[in-house]
């Protein structure tokens, strides 16, 4: 029985060794790829040649299109040429040898050849697209090819400007705020708009114009529509992201999203927001600093009334000569505060006739030992 | 055999065995690299063997190396939450690992900067983009980067916000901009001198100041002041040439002005590109082979390495690296920055509650789907037994810790985030969990009171022309997550036309349908 245990216990001690050791062993090295070695050295050699060009050239293609190309491989060499679909840049591109359909490898003897298919989807690929695949092969001197494709894939349906948003970096809750982009079809001019919806109809309204000629001319394109976004006062205060979406009749996009972003401020704007501060240790203490810009650069008196207990806080004008109207906040830990997290709201009054109090999250974490 | 000779067999048998087992579940790396479908090695260059031999003529070893990343856009980890992908910062801290260690070849690293994009409008929004952005300066801080040059790209976040993280980050990282000045943030420089090993190395950039116009920042003008780049460069450039060896420009810009400026500054060895789509594995020269320009291409998926070698007639040499699986060592540093603390942080600062949301109509909310099934009991067991349904407890059975408050997996992972009355948390929604039938037919609280309302129901009613036509489902099976995504296939295993009959009236009721019962 004693023998048993003890075996039982080796074995565990010798698994749990086995498990920690091999973390420390190195990874593979990318010094050397065992399953790629290099051809031999001497005798015959199998020699790789793509008499077409390596890169299959297009000027524009549509969004979700499929296309392919074909090259040749041929065996100009003595010995046997073993070719192997190594990789392609993305699950976008297919590549397969014909001959031998769903295998990744092909040999291919002295004076043969084979084609090498390729497949590519433009998905929702939009601008400059290069794709390619690799091929390994045993021909000493030339260790793989690459082939592939290169040209533009535009969408159906384009937006000018082209950023992901409409944005309204810091706009006033009291005045209404306008943006605009462009929309239209390079292959579909006559591309009708059906519907418009937003997803606060209340407060982002979306108007659909017809471009100007002006416009047109500036696009190249014969019609298309000018979507102006007004973002109407009322707004709530601080951050926003709406979206309008608009409806086409056109074949292949038949929807249109244009994200609204943006941020909605009152007479008092604090950047940043909210003060992090992630690399304050207690030994050595740490600073941040608020700028409070009041709008119409009016002069305001500010006190604080409220502020985490660990933290010293000071607010004074930043510049009052070169910039009236403009206040910096500066929050100081001091050295040996106890580590931890400090997450708490400064609250100042003001004399501001809109704006009594300001709030300034404060989210501090203190590293490390206080001495 | 006798029983007394078996037992002791069958012993050292299971040993062996489970020797066996943890040793071929060791990670060593297996080779990797772009995507295909199955496990390949990563694309090699023309000519050579990229990943049968890295560095294949690299013959003495270099003097030194120099490594240059950049244009991350935001992926801290290879794109999306599917295998194969490339990219990653642990990947990166790996490669940096193994070349310092195993070859001991000296590097410094620079990075061309646009460590996020789109901070106001991406899919994770903007504190948890802000988030991200302190996390990037932190890696490459764990990486001890030389230089990050100052981007358009992440201004956008707050010229502010982002020159205020740049103050909180450690030596020696410095942000470089030769063209804009900052004065009251000493960490923005013009120029940075560091060594790879025994070369001298001088680095600069450039900001184009269209890029920085088109940066909608109230505080701009008041923090930031540029100036020309004809004006400053030259003298930058010949400063460096006085006492380093290799003179190295980063472009904060088009591709086009990047050519115009190698081609204008000879003096520089070496200039790093932006560029929009997979870079090209050898680097172009211009000025009579005098001058490279490197991109690395976007996301992060590649880092370029070049190699200095002043005793050669070839004085730098460059390789293109794949960051692939081959890369996926420990990294345990930058494993506990990214997996562990970043996405606490995202924990912590409640991104996902605090996110801001869209509208939605007045008077509509989300109702979760268990509200569908009374009247939609067939079409209900058949989204259940789909991966939808599951959606949700696939980030909690997620390896990587706390992916249920990283908000851009939860976009997809639940219902109706990104709105009002969408989800929020478990704790709080829980009745919102997976990716349920109001992601596709919208907020259905309207029609679950008042269900024979035509109106309401041609609201949310949803045709498969329709949403093949809108490319609805991209929204979340893109190539990030989901590169082999073909909807003509895929959309069968979802579909549901005609599932259920509404013929009982007590379904119209509003009542529970029979069938159901």
């Amino acid at each position: 029985m004693k023998r048993w245990i003890i075996l039982a216990v080796l074995v565990v001690v010798l698994s749990g060794v086995a498990t920690i050791g091999v973390q420390f062993l190195p990874g593979q090295s990318d010094i050397e790829d065992p399953k790629y070695p290099a051809g031999a050295a001497t005798g015959p050699q199998p020699k790789a040649v793509v008499a077409e060009d390596l890169t299959f050239k297009f000027d524009t293609k549509p969004q979700f299109d499929k296309f392919d190309h074909t090259w040749t491989i041929k065996n100009d060499g003595e010995a046997d040429l073993v070719l192997h679909l190594q990789s392609t840049t993305c699950m976008c591109t297919v590549a397969e040898f014909p001959k031998v359909g769903e295998s990744d490898s092909i040999t291919v003897k002295p004076g043969e050849s084979t084609p090498l298919h390729l497949t590519f989807e433009t998905k929702d690929f939009d601008g400059h697209y290069v794709k390619s695949a690799t091929i390994g092969t045993n021909d000493p001197k030339r260790a793989t090819i690459v082939v592939g494709t290169e040209g533009t894939v535009y969408p159906a349906i384009i937006i000018k400007p082209a950023e992901k948003a409409l944005v309204f970096a810091s706009i006033a809750n009291d005045v209404e705020s306008t943006d605009r982009v462009a929309i239209y079809s390079p292959d579909r001019p006559d591309m009708k708009i059906t519907k418009v919806t937003s997803s606060r109809p209340e407060l982002v309204v979306a108007e659909l114009v017809p471009l100007s000629a002006t416009d047109r001319l500036f696009l190249k394109t014969k019609s298309g529509w000018r979507i102006n976004v007004h973002v109407k006062p009322g707004m709530p205060l601080g951050r926003f992201h709406e979206s309008v979406v608009l409806k086409t009749d056109h074949p292949k996009q038949s929807e249109v999203r244009i994200e609204v972003v943006g941020k909605v401020d009152g007479p008092i704007a604090a950047r940043p927001e909210q003060l992090s501060m992630t690399s304050v240790t207690g030994k050595k203490g740490g600073q941040g600093d608020v700028t409070l810009t009041v709008r119409g650069k009016r002069e305001t008196t500010f006190k604080v009334v409220k502020a985490p207990g660990k933290l010293k806080v000071d607010i004074g004008p930043k510049d009052p000569a070169k910039l009236p109207g403009v206040y910096k906040l500066t929050v100081t830990v001091a050295p040996g505060t106890a580590p931890g997290q400090i997450e708490d709201d400064i609250i100042l009054a003001t004399d501001h006739p809109q704006a009594a109090t300001v709030k300034i999250p404060v989210n501090i974490f203190v590293n490390g030992p206080s001495s | 055999m006798t029983r007394s000779t078996t037992r002791p067999i069958a012993a050292l048998g299971l040993v062996a065995a489970l020797l066996a087992y943890v040793g071929c579940n060791h990670d060593s790396g297996s080779p990797g690299g772009p995507t295909g479908g199955s496990t390949k090695t990563a694309a090699k260059p023309s000519g050579s063997s990229e990943n049968a031999k890295l560095f294949a003529d690299w013959n003495p070893a270099p003097a030194g190396v120099l490594l240059i990343s950049g244009q991350q856009e935001g992926y801290l980890e290879p794109c999306g939450c599917t295998q194969g992908q490339l990219g990653g910062l642990l990947r990166r801290y790996d490669l940096i690992e193994r070349t310092t260690r195993d070859r001991k070849w000296p590097m410094a690293l620079i990075d061309l900067g646009s460590l996020i994009k789109d901070p106001l409008s991406s899919r994770a929004g903007f504190e948890q983009t802000k988030i991200k952005f302190s996390f990037a300066l932190q890696a490459l801080t764990l990486m001890k980067y030389d230089a990050v040059a100052l981007s358009a790209d992440d201004l956008k976040l707050s010229v502010f916000e982002v020159l205020g993280q740049f103050m909180n980050m450690a030596d020696p990282t410095k942000v470089v901009v030769a063209n804009v000045t900052a004065s009251e943030f000493p960490k923005v420089v013009p120029s940075v001198r560091t060594t790879s090993g025994k070369v001298k190395l001088g680095i600069t950039a450039v900001l184009d100041p269209e890029a920085l116009k088109a940066v909608p920042d109230q505080d701009k003008d008041a923090l930031l002041q540029i100036k020309p780049i004809a004006e400053t460069l030259p003298g930058v450039l010949a400063d460096l040439e006085k006492d380093t060896d290799v003179q190295i420009l980063m472009v904060q810009g088009p591709a086009e002005l990047a050519q115009s400026l190698a081609k204008d500054h000879p003096g520089f060895d070496i200039v790093v590109a932006t560029s929009q789509s997979d870079p090209a594995d050898e680097a172009e020269t211009v000025n009579g082979g005098k001058t490279m320009i490197v991109s690395v291409g976007k996301k992060g998926k590649y880092v370029g390495v070049v190699g200095f070698f002043p005793d050669s007639p070839q004085r730098l040499r460059y390789q293109r690296v794949t960051l692939g699986s081959r890369y996926d060592g420990p990294a345990k540093p930058m494993k506990e920055l990214i997996e562990d603390e970043f996405r606490e942080m995202l924990k912590n600062q409640q991104v996902v509650e605090k996110s801001v949301r869209k509208g939605v109509a007045p008077g509509v909310r989300f109702v979760g789907a268990d509200a569908c099934k009374k009247c939609h009991p067939k079409t209900y067991a058949k989204w259940a037994s789909t991966k939808h349904f599951a959606a949700f407890d696939s980030l909690l059975n997620d390896p990587k810790p706390n992916s249920q408050y990283d908000a851009e997996c939860v976009t997809c992972h639940t219902t109706g985030f990104e709105y009002n009355s969408g989800w929020k948390s478990a704790e709080l929604t829980p009745h919102l969990e997976g990716n349920q039938c109001e992601n596709c037919h919208g907020p259905s609280s309207k029609h679950v009171e008042q269900p024979d309302n035509a109106e309401f129901r041609k609201v949310i009613a949803m045709t498969v022309e329709e949403v093949e036509k809108s490319h609805f489902c991209i929204r979340c099976h893109d190539e990030d997550n989901s590169p082999k995504f073909d909807f003509a296939k895929d959309y069968r295993k979802i579909a549901h036309p005609d599932l259920d009959k509404y013929d009982d009236p007590e379904v119209h009721k509003g009542q529970p349908a029979k069938a159901a019962q």
